[in-house]
């Protein structure tokens, strides 16, 4: 056989297909930055071109500069149409007073889908919903069959958008893996590193600071995180570890600043490597590289007064601290 | 313009945790595929038209009477068939061949004896040389299961020094079976003889 699947001719054919499915209607897209949505939002672009709207939603729970840089790669540099709803106000507010896990993940999401539902209802006239379900998520594995299955499962829905919003889905990477996906996307020019970055949870720092979520906790910790990254890539560790960022433990604990006693927060550094992220050792990273990356963090951010490693395994830890 | 889908291969899942590499592998070579559980109905089978199939291991054990059986369809098609480890098993006992729990249990970096150049799988590849001349090659095996007889119509193409026969092939029908796992990457030449099959045999 000739071979015909290749990333070239894979985007020929998707885009080809976009436009023949789409034809002169218009497409909404949620882009958080991720992998599958910004190739999607790359493919719909040179598909469809402005007939693309993108909601960015902003919950301010984001990395450093993570916002910017999604708006600067696809609206500045690609030309998609992209709005940002900057929703920080509204995510602190409902977080506010709310310490456990489970009801902080719950209430993120159902935020999101508001937000996004108010920015979807000042669009007209859309037609479709384009979103970034890969080959992994739609096979269905032997084993979860009894005799005879059905052909096909039927796709993953968007995470709970109300019934009246009634769009088609357009969900073009959905015969694609994961690597096929990023090949893709340096095709499409998205800059590799938005391409290769670890997984990030979807209620982002949220759960990456331990109870009660504040902005001033968040603003601190993302300075840490942005630290740990940054010296990760400095280092050549970045691709070494699986999964890295900083944990915000809202304990005070005691320091010593010039001759004064103070009692500040303590971050905490996470790294491990992992195949299937189903285990996890932590990462035997140097102590020279952490005792720089904890210098930085207690020198460049004020109040905090100690950096912590963890130095648990998955089983029994996890490696999201929430 | 080039369709991509036109030919193709199906992937059948007997539950082995390696069937998505397999896939991954043959998208790799530049072939589009899916991945089907193997009991997928026959209508979907016959619809889709493969080029050819290839069946995955799994953690059935073959010798039992409920064990999982390759869909019968696959083979009125004049299709190519590639068993792997399990797939290899199934097709053993469907074709009249015998398999029986392995004295010696094999799993982790095995060599194999290519016992024959008439299968075209192994064509130009090795790893090593024996005495003999016959091509050696590094493979990954995981099994505690072997099939000891081999299927009326099929011959021996690969063997290890534990498992006699590690590789058989009905070369008229073209349905082959190997016992190692071609789709890891510990099995060095493992994507080219994906290649040769997918790409070479299938046509």
């Amino acid at each position: 056989m000739k071979k015909k699947w290749t990333t070239d001719n894979i985007i020929s054919d998707l885009v080809k297909n976009l436009k023949k499915k789409i034809g002169d209607s218009n497409v909404l897209l949620g882009l958080s930055g991720g992998v599958d949505s910004s190739v999607v939002a790359a493919l719909l672009n040179k598909a469809i071109g402005d007939q693309l709207t993108c909601v960015f939603v902003d919950n301010g729970l984001l990395r450093l500069n993570e916002g910017d840089e999604v708006m600067q790669t696809f609206a500045d540099n690609m030309g998609v149409k992209v709005i940002r709803a900057n929703a920080q106000k509204k995510f602190y507010e409902t977080l506010s007073n709310e310490g456990e896990p489970e009801t902080k993940r719950k209430i993120i999401g159902r935020a999101f889908i508001e937000v996004f539902e108010e920015e979807a209802r000042k669009l007209d006239d859309i037609k479709f919903l384009a979103q970034g379900t890969i080959y992994p998520d739609v096979i269905e594995s032997a084993g979860s069959s009894s005799g005879k299955t059905k052909v096909i499962k039927s796709h993953h829905n968007v995470g709970g958008l109300p019934e009246y919003l009634s769009f088609e889905l357009v969900e073009p990477l959905k015969e694609l893996f994961k690597d096929e996906v990023r090949e893709i996307g340096i095709k499409l020019g998205i800059p590799t590193h938005m391409l290769y970055r670890h997984p990030f949870p979807g209620p982002g720092l949220g759960v990456r600071i331990l109870g009660q979520v504040k902005q001033e906790y968040t603003d601190i910790l993302r300075l840490a995180d942005a630290i740990f990254m940054q010296e990760l890539y400095n280092h050549n560790l970045y691709d070494k570890v699986n999964q890295a960022f900083a944990v915000f433990l809202p304990i005070k604990s005691v320091g010593v600043v010039g001759d004064e006693r103070r009692y500040d927060f303590v971050i905490a550094l996470r790294a491990v490597e992992t195949i299937d992220f189903m285990t996890a050792r932590w990462a035997h990273l140097p102590y020279h590289f952490l005792d720089l990356v904890s210098n930085r963090i207690m020198n460049e951010i004020p109040r905090i007064s100690r950096v912590v490693y963890d130095i648990s395994g998955k089983p029994p830890a996890t490696i999201e601290w929430e | 313009m080039t369709n991509i889908h036109l030919d193709k291969i199906l992937v059948l899942d007997f539950g082995s945790q390696y069937t998505q590499l397999i896939a991954r592998r043959v998208r790799e070579i530049g072939i589009y595929c899916e991945l089907l559980p193997y009991d997928v109905d026959d209508n979907f089978i016959k619809k889709f038209n493969p080029k050819g199939v290839i069946l995955s291991g799994g953690p059935d054990i073959v010798t039992l009477n409920d064990s999982a059986r390759a869909p019968q369809i696959i083979f009125e098609l004049g299709v190519p068939v590639l068993g792997i480890c399990y797939g290899m098993q199934t097709i053993a006992m469907q074709f009249g061949g015998q398999a029986v729990s392995a004295n010696k249990h094999e799993y982790g970096s095995a060599q194999i004896k290519c016992e024959d150049d008439e299968c075209h799988l192994f064509t130009n590849l090795s790893d090593d040389t024996n005495d003999d001349g016959h091509a050696l090659l590094d493979v990954w095996m995981s099994h505690g299961i072997e099939v000891n007889t081999l299927p009326d119509g099929f011959k021996l193409i690969a063997s290890t020094n534990n498992c006699a026969i590690a590789g058989f092939a009905n070369i008229e029908k073209h349905y082959y079976g190997l016992q190692f796992h071609p789709e890891v990457t510990h099995t060095k030449q493992g994507k080219h003889i994906l290649e040769h099959f997918v790409a070479g045999i299938c046509n």
